[in-house]
This record gives C-alpha cells, structure tokens and sequence, in this order.
C-alpha cells in the first residue's frame, strides 16, 4: 500500500502538503543515487584507463616485481607488497594499543584522567595527516637517525607515525561498542561477583565481538589509504624492504609520483591498475564487514578461552592493566610531544607577518595586493574549499541519509548503504586521479577549457566526504525511539512533516556530528588537492575556475622544499594554523548546533 | 446491540510483519461514541489491532495488512485502505496516545502548537487557543498556565501523559486510540487520567488497549479479548468478558 | 667588425637605460587583465615565483600560479593545455614535441651534482665510483675514503627532468638500485640528504648551499661557471615551454623572464642566464 494517496475531497492544503512530501521523496531519492553514480562513475573510470594494459597485452607488465619505467618495467608488485606491508604492521601496533587504551578508559574508576585520556583521542581525530607527517619529518625521523644511526626516511617512521593516525578511529569504535556492551552488562556482572577488569575480559570484549572486527577493519583500511604518510615518510623506494629501515613505496604514494607521466605511456595507465587494486581491496572489506556485523556473532573458541585463562590469573590481569597503562601513557605521551614541539617551533614565528608577510593587512584582506611570503592565500583557499565542499556534500549527504532511512526499502536501499561504504573507503588519492582524469576526459571530448581548479577539488572532496555525512544522517535517524518516529504520522503529519519538524531536528546531534568529520576531513585532505588544482604559490583564487593554495598543501611542499629557516617556520605556523582551522571548525558546529536545538524548542 | 452505530467496521483483517502473522481474521464493530477497550495478554497482538485503525503499522517496513477496514463518517463510508481519504487526514481523524508518555524536547506550548500550525495551518494565535482549550479539556491547564514556555520534560509523567492527551485533542479527531495509557504512571497519575477520559467518554469513540481489570471494568462498554492474534468476543456482557480474560490481568490498576 | 660595433652600441644602450628599461619590461604588463599558470619542473620554480611576485606587484589583476611536480608534469600539463607555461629541465625530447606540438624557450644553464651530507668525509668521487653508487655496487662509503658507513641513496621520481640529465649524462643510462629512496623535488633532495648523514643524492646546482656538500666530480668543480664553460659535463637548459606560439600574457611574461631585467632573478637563484 502506498503512502500517499490521489487528494480525493480534500482541501489544497493537504495537495499542497502531499506535494512536499512527493518532492522530498524524489529529491532525497535523487541525492541518495548521486553516490551510487559516483561509485559506479569511479570504477568505470578505473577500469576503463587499465583497460590498454589487457588489450595492448601489458597486463603481464603490471604483475611483475620490478618497476623501471624507463626500461619498460611497469611491475606494480612491490606497491603492493609495500601498502600491505605498511598498513599492516601500523594495524598490528595501533590495535593492540587502541585496546589498550580502551581498556584504561572503560577500566574501574573513570576518573578525571580517563576522561581527559578519551578527551585526548578525539581531539587526534582532529589532527590533519599532513600535520602528523609534518612533525614526523622533523621529530621522528631525526629521532630514529639518532638511535639507529644516521638514515633517513624508512618503513619505521612511516609504521609508527601511521600507526597513531589511525588509533583514533580503532579507539572510537572500539570504545563505542564496548561502553554500549559494558553499560548493558554492569549489573549483571556485578551480580555475579566480577572484579571490573574480569567483567571488561569475561563479559565485555566477547560481548562486543562485532564492534572489534568493525573496528580492525576501519583501522586497517584508514592505514592502507593513506598518501601523505608513506609518501613523506616512507623512501618511496620500489622494492621489497629487508628490515624496517629499508624504504618502501605504497600504491598510493606511486600514485602520486607517477601521476605526472605520459597520459598515453603504460606507466599511466598502470596506476589505474593501482587505482583498481586499492578500491577493490576497500570493497572487499566493506564487503566482508558487512554481514558479520548484521549478524554480530558471539565471540567463539579459543579467543574466549584465552580470555578466561587471563581473567582467572592475576598475574595476567595484573599484565592487562599495566598494558592498559602504558598504552595510555604511550598515546598521550606522543600527542603531548608532537603538541609541544609543534607548539614551541611554531609559536615564536606566530605573527601577522606569518599570515600577511610584508604586505599591508587591509589591502591583503581586500584583494588589492598580493601576499608573498604569507599563509593568508593558502587560509582563505582552504576556507574556500571547506565551504564550497560543505555546501554540495551536506544537503546531499543530508536528504541521501532521509531516503535512506525513509523512502528506500529493500534492494534500493541495499545498494545505497553499499555504495556509502564503499565510498567511504575509497582512497583520497583514488579520488584525485578520478578527478584528474575527468578533467582530461572532459578536455578531449566536450568542454575543451575544462582545467584543474578549486570547483574540481571541492566537487572531489565534497564526494570523498558525502558518505559520512549520509552514514551520519542514516544512523542518527535509525537510533531514535520508535515512539518518536510514530508520533509525527499518529498526529497526521506527513512523513515530510515529520521529518522536518520532529526527526531531523531530534537527530540533529548526530547529524552535525557527521558535519564536522566531513568538513574536518574537507580542510585537512591533501591527497585529493595535490591531483586536481592545488599550486604551490598563486595568491587568492579569483574564481570557482582558478587555480589555488591550501594550507595542507603548503605544509606538504613547505616540508620538502623549504628554502630557509624562515620558510621552515612557515611550515610550523601552517601546521599549527591547520590544526586551530579544524579545531576552530569543531567549535562553530557546536555553536550551530546549540543554536539549531534552542530553535527547535520555541 | 444491533442498533449502535458503527464508527469502524473490520472484516477478515490480518497483519504479518516480515511475513510473520500477528492478527487474522479479525471481524469486529468499534461503534461511535463508546469504548472500547482491548485486552489479551502481552504480543496478543493489541496494539497491533489499535494501529491497524490509524494505518500506523505501515510506518514498520515489512508490515502488509489484509482485510477490509470501513471507517464511517458524518459524509459517508470510507476504506482507509483503499485510499478513500488521505493517510494524515485519516491519522488527524483518528488520533493517538502511546504507552509513555512521548512529549517533545520543546516547550509546553510548543507541543501542542507546532503540530497544530504544521498539519492544521493553524496560525499562532488560533494555535494558542486551540491549545489552551485542549489543555483545559485535558485538565492540565490550571497546572501549566502559568509555565507555558517550560521545557515539557519538567513536567511530571502523569502531566505529560495529559499533555500527550491534550495534543491529541487539540487536532479535533473523531476517535482517541489509546495504548495502556496509564500503565507507566503511578497509581494517582493513573487515576487522574482515568477519570479525564471518564469524561471524553462519549463525546469521543475511545478505543483503548489496557492490562487492567479494574479499570476496564470502570471505564470499558465494550470489551475485545484478543488471544494468539484472533479476536474473542464483545459478547455484550462486560463481567462475562472479564471473566474470560486469561490470567495475569488482575494486576491493578 | 661591424656587428661587433653593433653589439657594443646595443650594450651601451643596455646599460644607460637600465633602470628605465625594467620599468619599459614591467610597464607592458600595465593595464593587463588574466591569469598565467605555471608547472613543471621544480628547479625553475624560485626563478618562477620571482618573476610572478614582481609582476603581481606592479599589476595585482594579473593572477600567476606557480605549481611544482617536476619535468614530466611541465610536459604533460602543457601539454594537455592545463597550464599554460611547462617547465622543463631537460630539452623536450623529439616525440614530446610531436604529440603536443610544444614549444621551447630556453632562459639559463644549469648543471646537475653529486651531492652529500656536509659531515662526509668524501671530497671527490669519479664519474665511475657515482655509477657504481648508484647502481648498488658500492654499498659503503669506506670503499670510496669515507667512514665504515652504509650508503644511503637519495634518487628522484619519474617525473624529474634533473634525473633524466644525471642518469644519460653522468650514469650514462646505468642502473639505478631499485633500493634507492625517491624524492619528489629539488628542494626535498636537498632537506634529505641534508638530514642523512651517509646520503648520497644529486641536484640542481642552484639548490646547493650551505647544508649539503657537492663534491668534486673527475676532478671538476660541479659549478655554474664550469657548466657554462663545458668543463663540467653534467648540465642543461631550462626551459618554459608552451603548447603552440605564446599568445598574450603568457608572450608576455616569457619576454620578461628571457629578457635583461630577469638575468638579476636568475642569477640569485643560482643559475647562469642566457644571453
């Protein structure tokens, strides 16, 4: 039976009303097949540039161990070995650190530390990659030299400043399914007598089975698609490392390398291969999630069993909770030193000047002079971007979310959730090699002065960020009560109605949640800019269809280009003017949201 | 009996959630300007039943009604089902009351006056009114006039059970649905809304699902004994259908 | 004879109207609306960002964007129109200049060096020892007079003009082991080998200062008098190129950085003009 009937003796009112309801469900409809169409638009484009490697017989090239483009070499076989090697072994030391952590923040007492530890790792979700690799660069790497004498970027540096990029997203989900199954579990635990730390090991983690398997998975794909790290840290040598100091390159470092090579030459079109590869990986762990979590089978067999053996000894509780411990003191001990040494380069050169160099302020605000030497193009280009991004990949990620929840049953709505997690996990670089080789596309068949640009990069960024903003405004929804949900349609509200005046502003928390992880992850990517308009120096972009700097970018060329110890400080004072940027971002949310609830109430 | 006025008329009605059936073949007269109350034990499938008048179970994906369903009204006899008369006019109509008490994170007043002025177009000062006047109906406006801008969740459960009430009413329906609207409050909220709907009786058709013996005994006309998804009874003797409900219903209040 | 006269009243000329002819090359950008952007090659881009910056300056409605990426970007993104000046290091090769019809204005000499941690030891190496170097043969620098150390090498990326110009002029073609890291531009070739301590890597002789340490190659100093002279072998042009004749703006500004008033921007960037 559908749920809008032909107006029959009723007044214009409810035509009117009715009208609404059918618009919304057809625009949020319509939002909701835009990533579809952006996912299927991906790995057609993927596919459709590796296609010369099988028909020009090359396809044999690709799978071979050695890369030597020059010698017609295109063996993409030791990417590959690097990008697993790299994230797995940043997965297997972040894990058992992010659940450490855990169980420090779940552990008895919930004091004051274990509040600011939790406090601690959200705040790193704030911390842009660029910046992670940033300070490595200058921190780690001299660091690592010095202890192991004198080399200089490695598998190491890249392990360990990877593995704290993506212990916030292991804690984070570790941590919200184990407190949601640790809530449900207190008494009963209690009841039977459980020590808290045996309560967290007997009833907890098995307990919390699906939230640890979502968790490796999303922790492990954010470690194999991340660019900037390898690429900084890294080497990018095309080999297969020996030892952890030897260097490596991952797919999606030689992505960014190789991008610059002949658009015809095998070597171009083997980083579609690559391309391929890392989006298939991703959809392959999205598709391996998915059912195991529906079903969120019980934990079984001889992890439940080592679990009981610890839970039974205190020798080997008391070894869990120094873990706990020293887990904690580790992750707060590196964000601390990365703060403090961010903090101490980069606020002596925290001036105007920083920002306006030696041009006067006014005149730089207005446009009317050039900044050199200055971060204020590359601050009102990431602003830009940020806000034109925010602007596509909201309402669409928004109404994508409501046809989600309300207007798309059964294989549809399959699809989209599908097509929302596999985007999410489609590396940034992957993006901006799609955006790239559209605009070539664009140039050889119908807008021939289609160019890299700042529309470019945010319409690539606004997709990169449209899934979480639909996953946010998805989940957000489903997680109210059913009484809520039924209250608007008992009152003969329709399902428009309903939506706008009690659901989207009752979930509205979690939406803006998803908000700003989008409009954080549009300020911080580089991977996506580096490919689709970003430039080094170029003053304020004029237009949607200029050219741009953006401070990620400008800390990624600062790092390797710097020319003195002036242009160094400048990379510092950008890391730390990022860094405020997103936590800035964090801020005005908070301000919006606060204002949107006192809205709503009156 | 045979002389009252139907209000609505079900025939060989059935629900399946996800292809599993909760109620079949349930042939029943809900008559005008009585109540009618629904007993049975819990997942009997009551307030399946009460939602299958409102259209509310198509909100659950999965959820396929069968059967005939007749609403009858001043202008004539309409099938809800067959799209006779628009789901929000139909769910206006017939209004509803939840188990808990499910007031909105808003004020008082909001409470009322924002569903009024969006499904009603009511402007704000007719909206006023007509909130005042359902809150006078509902017996709670001595209590809350003089705090009207107040966050709803203040107020006590057996006041926001009466505020729930009173934005029901302030829609102007015909019928009141009522899912054991007092069976998360305490004994004196509790009494407090059975003697309020003491006094809807009549002027509205009240069709409520309730646990209590007592208090169907009080209030019902008419009593539906609902068993394994099967509709037993009314039998036109109350005391004789109380008597047949299964055990477990003695509980006050 | 006579030409020589010539050539002399025209230096004449030159220098007497010195000041009032960088205010005639700056002067035509006067009026001048538009944007001109540049990539390519990354040894170019202080003469680049110099040149913008004065431009911009005297004439803030023209917009210069300067991007890096190196040779193979330069080539391509010219190429396919998405820039509108391409810097190379290296001479466009026959097939580049085919497929885009690309054309080449040349503006300085650069020579490409060896370069090493200023705490090495090593002051001389052969054009033989860096082939072996790099191809992985010579794996310790003891083997060359240096410590007992393990040679890390520092090489560039794909795209890189100044790495064709090492690899056919100094490796002759040669191995490069697959072990060597890669770096993306001059300037991060510099902050590596810089922060190694038994780095080995090689550069745009206008990026060497103070931080690294360019040994002597067969004896030569790696200088920018010695390329221009031809007694040191490993050199190059840089290049702007543009996809067909440069029209307006983008003639304009390749005027000026070919021109006398740019000679002084690329001299202080390290590099010998051309005349």
């Amino acid at each position: 039976m559908r749920q809008t009937q032909p107006c029959r003796q009723q007044s214009t009112r409810f035509c009117r009303q009715l009208f609404f309801d059918r618009a919304a469900r057809a625009l949020s409809c319509g939002a909701g097949f835009v990533s579809l169409a952006t996912l299927a638009a991906i790995f057609a484009f993927l596919a459709l540039l590796s296609l010369p490697l099988f028909t020009q017989g090359q396809w044999d090239s690709v799978l071979q161990t050695v890369w030597r483009p020059f010698e017609g070499r295109y063996g993409i076989v030791p990417m590959i070995a690097g990008s697993l090697i790299l994230s797995c072994s940043a997965f297997a030391l972040a894990y058992p650190l992010g659940m450490g952590v855990c169980l420090f923040v779940l552990g008895p007492g919930g004091g004051l530390l274990r509040r600011a530890t939790m406090g601690v790792v959200t705040f790193m979700t704030a911390i842009p990659t660029v910046v992670y690799g940033f300070v490595s660069v200058f921190l780690l790497v001299p660091l690592l030299g010095r202890a192991f004498g004198g080399r200089g970027p490695s598998l190491l540096a890249a392990v360990l400043t990877l593995a704290l990029l993506v212990l916030p997203t292991i804690v984070l989900f570790l941590h919200g399914s184990m407190r949601e199954t640790e809530e449900r579990t207190r008494l009963t635990s209690a009841a039977l007598g459980f020590t808290p730390l045996q309560a967290l090991l007997l009833v907890v983690l098995p307990g919390s089975a699906a939230g640890l398997r979502t968790a490796a998975v999303m922790g492990w794909c954010r470690a194999l698609s991340d660019t900037l790290i390898p690429l900084m840290l890294a080497g990018n040598a095309p080999q297969f490392p020996d030892s952890l100091f030897d260097s490596v390159r991952t797919l999606t470092a030689h992505i960014a390398l190789v991008v610059a090579m002949d658009n015809s030459s095998p070597a171009f079109h083997s980083l579609f291969a690559c391309g391929l590869t890392l989006f298939g990986v991703s959809l392959a762990a999205q598709a391996a999630l998915r059912p195991r979590s529906a079903t969120s089978g019980p934990m079984r067999g001889r992890t439940l069993g080592l679990l009981s053996f610890m839970a039974a000894r205190p020798a080997c509780r008391a070894l869990v909770s120094v873990w706990a411990v020293l887990s904690a003191a580790a992750v707060l001990a590196s964000v601390g030193a990365l703060l403090v040494f961010l903090l101490s380069r980069s606020l002596p050169v925290l001036d105007l000047r920083l920002f306006f160099g030696d041009t006067p302020i006014l005149a730089a605000l207005l446009g009317r002079q050039p900044v050199w030497d200055g971060l204020f193009a590359a601050c009102a280009g990431t602003l830009a971007l940020v806000i034109l991004a925010s602007l596509m990949a909201i309402p669409v990620g928004i109404a994508g979310g409501v046809a989600l929840f309300q207007y798309l049953r059964g294989p549809w709505a399959a699809a989209l959730r599908f097509s929302a997690n596999a985007l999410a996990g489609v590396p940034s670089i992957v993006m901006g090699l799609f955006g790239f080789s559209l605009i070539i596309l664009l140039r050889h068949t119908v807008a021939h002065e289609a160019n890299t640009s700042l529309l470019l990069s945010a319409v690539c960024i606004a997709l990169l960020v449209l899934p979480y903003t639909i996953n946010a405004t998805a989940q957000s929804l489903d997680t109210l009560p059913v009484d809520l949900r039924l209250l608007g349609p008992s009152l003969g509200m329709t399902s428009w109605q309903s939506l706008r005046r009690i659901l989207l502003p009752a979930a509205g928390r979690g939406i803006l949640g998803g908000v700003v992880l989008s409009m954080g992850r549009a300020a911080e990517d580089t991977a996506v800019i580096l490919l689709t308009g970003v430039v080094a120096h170029g003053g304020l972009p004029r237009g949607l269809f200029d050219k741009f700097e953006a401070l990620p970018f400008t800390i990624y060329y600062l790092a390797a280009q710097y020319q003195s110890a002036h242009d160094l400080a400048k990379g510092f004072g950008a890391a730390l003017t990022l860094l405020a940027l997103t936590v800035l971002l964090f801020c005005i949310a908070r301000a919006l949201q606060g204002r949107m609830e006192r809205e709503w109430k009156h | 009996m045979e002389t009252l006025n139907p209000h609505f008329t079900l025939r060989g009605v059935g629900v399946t959630l996800n292809g599993r059936r909760i109620l079949e073949g349930i042939d029943l007269d809900i008559p005008k300007g009585r109540a009618t109350f629904i007993m049975g034990r819990s997942g009997a499938g009551k307030t399946t039943l009460l939602r299958v008048l409102n259209r509310l179970n198509e909100c659950f994906p999965g959820s396929e009604t069968s059967g005939e369903v007749l609403l009858h009204l001043d202008r004539g006899v309409v099938r809800p089902y067959a799209g006779d008369i628009a789901l929000p006019e139909l769910r206006r109509l017939v209004g509803m009351v939840f188990q808990h008490p499910n007031v909105l994170p808003m004020s008082i007043e909001a409470n009322i006056a924002m569903p009024l002025s969006t499904v009603r177009g009511c402007g704000r000062d007719e909206a006023m009114e007509v909130a005042r006047l359902a809150l006078q109906e509902a017996r709670l406006w001595e209590e809350v006039r003089d705090r009207l801008d107040a966050d709803a969740r203040t107020l006590s459960g057996g006041q926001q059970q009466r505020l729930c009430l009173a934005r029901t009413l302030a829609m102007k329906p015909d019928v009141l649905l009522l899912d054991e609207p007092t069976s998360s409050l305490d004994f004196m909220a509790a009494r407090g809304i059975e003697e309020l709907l003491a006094g809807l009786k009549g002027r509205y058709t009240l069709v409520v699902v309730s646990h209590g013996r007592e208090f169907s005994a009080r209030l019902a006309d008419d009593i539906v004994i609902l068993r394994d998804g099967r509709v037993h009874g009314p039998s036109g003797d109350i005391d004789a259908d109380l008597d047949t409900c299964p055990e477990g219903l003695e509980r006050m209040p | 004879m006579k030409r020589s006269m010539h050539f002399a009243a025209l230096a004449a000329l030159f220098l007497f109207t010195c000041t009032a002819a960088r205010a005639d090359m700056l002067q035509q950008f006067a009026g001048q609306k538009g944007k001109i952007d540049i990539a390519g090659g990354t040894a170019h881009i202080p003469v680049m960002n110099e040149a913008a910056k004065r431009i911009m300056t005297v004439n803030p409605d023209i917009r210069i964007t300067v991007e890096g990426g190196g040779t193979g970007v330069g080539v391509q993104k010219a190429g396919e129109g998405l820039v509108d000046i391409g810097n190379t290091g290296r001479a466009l090769s026959a097939e580049e200049v085919a497929k885009y019809g690309l054309v080449s204005f040349p503006f300085a000499v650069d020579g490409v060096t060896v370069v090493l941690n200023p705490a090495n030891a090593v002051k001389e190496l052969t054009a033989a020892q860096v082939q072996d170097i790099f191809a992985g043969k010579i794996t310790n620098w003891k083997d060359v007079g240096g410590a007992d150390a393990a040679i890390t090498l520092y090489t560039r990326d794909e795209a890189s003009g100044t790495r064709e110009v090492f690899w056919e002029k100094l490796l002759k073609k040669g191995a490069v082991a697959d072990k060597a890291n890669v770096v993306a531009s001059n300037g991060a070739m510099k902050v590596a080998v810089s922060q190694d301590a038994s780095g080995i890597g090689y550069m745009s002789i206008g990026f060497v200062d103070a931080t690294v340490k360019a040994p002597l190659l067969d004896g030569v100093e790696p200088s920018q008098a010695n390329a221009t002279s031809g007694a040191y072998k490993v050199a190059r042009k840089l290049f702007m190129n543009t996809k067909g004749e440069p029209q307006g703006l983008t003639k304009l500004f390749i005027e000026y950085v070919t021109g006398p008033e740019c000679t002084d921007i690329i001299s202080k960037a390290g590099y010998i003009p051309l005349k």
